[in-house]
């Protein structure tokens, strides 16, 4: 079987609008991925706890985050869209220190890689700690 | 089915085919920010710039070195940002100098820096609390 068979999620290709907090994290695991073209070469990162945050991550889409690099540069933006590394487009983007980045000052629009992220703050009610718990009991116990 | 996204597709998705021909500024790991037209991409964000050029502030100086066709291993990509036409790059305070200026502001400040970092060395060792 090959290995990106054995995501317990599916992923939906484009489904990033929100869609009411049922949808991914609830879903019933289904056992199969096809992301076009990857193949083997960068083979999505196969923990389930990591798809669990792939999808909470989309729920969160059109929502208010500011993301913190690991070079303290802090953007605030909505958030456009995520992708199973975590990286993260954000649009309407303001940097938090914009004395200490002129650089960025007319950038509106960013894309950034998920591996420097260190935190995403979230908005108040971006979380709902229940689903998250049950989901997360679900993933612990094996889908 | 096909990797190359439709039109719709291309502006949901995470992936950087929105920017293509866009100029954009490259935020790199070590600090460096390069700036150029995306002629290509992967999905480790490797990324082709063309007409490259690094962007080097001091203070309220900066200068556009340019630099010609770089590939960028996605390793040392923090961020990519599209720069929006209508508004300024750079705050209007900050004024464009030469290379040699630049340079020249660059090892000021580095020097600064170190003497800076010398004296408190100094100060350390006079300080026994």
């Amino acid at each position: 079987m090959p290995r990106f068979c054995l995501l317990p999620i599916r992923l939906p290709r484009f489904h990033l609008r929100r869609s009411g907090l049922s949808s991914p994290l609830l879903a019933p695991a289904p056992i199969s991925i096809s992301l076009p073209g990857e193949g083997e070469r960068r083979s999505p990162p196969s923990s389930c706890c990591f798809l669990l945050f792939f999808s909470y991550f989309k729920e969160l889409v059109g929502k208010e985050v500011t993301v913190e690099l690991k070079n303290d540069l802090a953007i605030r933006g909505t958030l456009h869209s995520v992708d199973q590394y975590l990286n993260i487009k954000l649009e309407n983007t303001r940097v938090v220190d914009q004395d200490k980045y002129p650089h960025m000052l007319s950038v509106r629009n960013c894309f950034i890689r998920g591996s420097v992220v260190r935190y995403v703050l979230l908005p108040q009610d971006g979380v709902d700690i229940d689903i998250l718990h049950d989901a997360t009991r679900r993933e612990a116990r094996g889908g | 089915m096909s990797s190359w996204a439709g039109p719709d597709e291309i502006f949901l998705s995470t992936s950087l085919a929105g920017f293509l021909d866009k100029k954009l500024i490259v935020l790199l790991r070590d600090g460096r920010k390069l700036l150029g037209t995306l002629c290509s991409f992967d999905q480790f964000a490797n990324v082709v710039l063309q007409g490259a050029c690094e962007r080097v502030i001091v203070g309220e100086l900066y200068c556009d070195v340019p630099l010609g066709l770089y590939v960028i291993r996605g390793e040392n990509v923090v961020l990519i940002g599209e720069l929006d036409r209508e508004k300024d790059e750079l705050p209007a305070h900050m004024t464009c100098v030469s290379e040699a200026e630049i340079r020249k502001a660059e090892k000021a400040e580095r020097e600064a820096r170190d003497l800076k970092g010398s004296m408190r060395k100094r100060m350390e060792f006079l300080d026994f609390d």
